[in-house]
This record gives structure tokens, sequence and C-alpha cells, in this order.
């Protein structure tokens, strides 16, 4: 894609033909203005609006690196590429112009970025650094449901918990982008965190009464540093 | 008394952070939380703290769907 300079994203699981992509969107030198050279007009706008320079550069390297990867996955130059929104905001993918069928998400947080691409169209990722929160009193009620804070509550290690409440929210939020609808629709104490992972398992198949009849696919793919879960739905009851 | 205007920044000033560091002093509120690059969790957090200091009323959804700080002082005085 860019030559002379080595890319800042690479693959590093696949997932029932889900690839997911690792994006490094550390503050290294000239990476920034390669990625700027990627975007179009409207992305160069919001990398404009920004307010912050840490999330100008990591907007810009996860955008640019989502380019690139669709641009191999669907076989277009990145001129034919674009995005549309649906209803609720959630973006898709157009080659010259028109609709194409291919799922994505993106999540960023600090200087990690994950991208998820395959041929589901409910597909969400969501990643969040682990650190020690001051506000957990504040946001257990409001993300968890009573099961859930149940749970929460038997742990004792103060450590503990705070992982604990990042890998509840990442599963929370990657279902919630998998249905474009982020938190319009439904609380995310209304999506409960599947027991099984809650016991450890790193995946699981999981239904969420709340949203439908359908059956997802919830993995895991956190580390010691950051929460980071995938949801998708692997058999559709709404169509 | 401080007005809205003034305790809203101070509350950012001393809690709103971007993947854990503070955003620290804003000049000016006529800016969304989004484009200052908040994450989703920051936005519910931060709007729980909103909540508690002004006792208004406010989803997890009102959080996310701030267009500006200065629209949320506004729904405050309003």
């Amino acid at each position: 894609m860019m030559p002379n300079r080595v890319a800042w994203w690479f693959r590093y699981r696949i997932i029932e033909n889900i690839r997911i992509y690792k994006v490094d969107a550390a503050d290294v030198g000239g990476r920034e203005n390669d990625a700027l050279r990627w975007l179009d007009q409207g992305e160069l706008e919001r990398w404009h609006d920004f307010a912050l320079p840490d999330s100008k550069r990591r907007f810009a390297l996860c955008r640019a690196a989502l380019r690139s990867i669709l641009c191999d996955h669907l076989g277009c130059a990145n001129s034919e590429l674009s995005f549309g929104e649906a209803e609720k905001g959630k973006p898709f993918a157009m080659v010259g112009g028109k609709r194409v069928e291919v799922g994505f998400n993106v999540s960023h947080s600090g200087d990690h970025g994950l991208i998820a691409v395959g041929d589901y169209d409910n597909l969400g990722v969501d990643i969040e650094i682990r650190r020690r929160r001051r506000d957990l009193d504040l946001l257990v009620p409001t993300v968890m449901s009573l099961s859930e804070q149940t749970h929460f509550d038997s742990v004792t290690e103060d450590g503990m918990k705070h992982d604990l409440f990042f890998d509840f929210w990442t599963v929370k939020e990657a279902v919630l982008k998998a249905i474009g609808v982020g938190m319009s629709k439904f609380e995310p104490s209304e999506i409960e965190v599947p027991l099984e992972i809650r016991d450890g398992q790193r995946s699981c198949l999981a239904n969420f009464p709340p949203i439908g009849a359908s059956t997802w696919r919830i993995e895991i793919l956190s580390t010691l540093e950051y929460a980071a879960a995938l949801a998708f739905i692997v058999d559709d009851a709404r169509k | 008394m401080a007005s809205t205007a003034d305790r809203l920044k101070q509350l950012i000033s001393e809690n709103l952070e971007v993947d854990g560091k503070p955003v620290g002093d804003l000049g000016d509120l006529n800016v969304s939380l989004s484009s200052l690059g908040v994450s989703s969790v920051d936005i519910v957090a931060f709007g729980r703290l909103v909540v508690k200091e002004f006792n208004l009323p406010l989803t997890p959804e009102d959080c996310v769907q701030i267009e500006t700080l200065q629209a949320l002082v506004d729904r405050i005085d309003g």
C-alpha cells in the first residue's frame, strides 16, 4: 500500500471467516501524514474536527487502515471506496457509489485499535484499555443488570473488579455496535454478558432476548493490557 | 453562585478523561464529547456525574446524543 513505509496494522485472528486486525495507533513519525493521504474529504473534515491531537491521530490511523483492509477485501481502489450511514449511524461500504455486502467494525482505545471485517452484516468489536476508574460505583448500577451486579459484587479484589468491569462493558458494546443502534434502543444493562463468559470461557454462543431470537457468537479478545470482544450474529432469526 | 457553564467546566476539568488522560480545562463548550475523542464508556460515566451534580434526568442514550457541551448547559438551564 505505502512503499517505503511499514503498515501500522496486521491481521492476527480469523474467526468464522471474520478477519481481525490490530492497529498500532501510537505516535510514530510520519504515519499520520501517510494516513491522511488515504482519507476522503468528509473524513478529513472529521479529522479536523477532533479537538485533541491524540484523538486526531488515532482516527486517521484507524480509518486509513480500514480503507486499506477493505480495498484488499473488496478488490477495489481507494478512490472507488466510500462509506454511507444507515439510519442509526452504522456505516456501510460502497464501491463506485454502490453498497457492497461486507460487514466491518472498528474500535480503538489508547494506542490500540481493532478492525473486524467479514461477510457478516451484524458484527461488532470493542476494545478498552484496562485502567482503574474512580467512578465504578456510579457506572456499575448504570450498565450492569442485577444478575451481573451480583457477580461483580462477589469479586473482592479491587483490581479484578476493574478488569471485570471492562470485560463486561466490551461484550455489551460489541453487541450494541453489531446491531448498529448503540445505546439509542437498548441500554447496556439489557445486554447481559453470557454466563459462560462470566465463568471465564473466551468463546460461546449466546442469545440476547431484548434484541430478538438470533443466535450470537461472542469471542473474547482480551489481554492483560486491554479488554476486547467480538460479537456477531450466526443465525439471524430476524430475517 | 457559579453559572451552569462554569460548574460544567469544573466537572469536566476534574473528571472527564480521554483514554485515562484528563481533558483539562475547556475554554469553549461548543464542542461535542465525541469530537474530544471521549469513549462511550466515559460518556456514560460523565453522564452519571451530570445527573448527580445537576439532578437532571439523563439516560445513557441522552449522554451519547448530546451534540455539544453548550447544548447540555442549555438543557440543564432549560
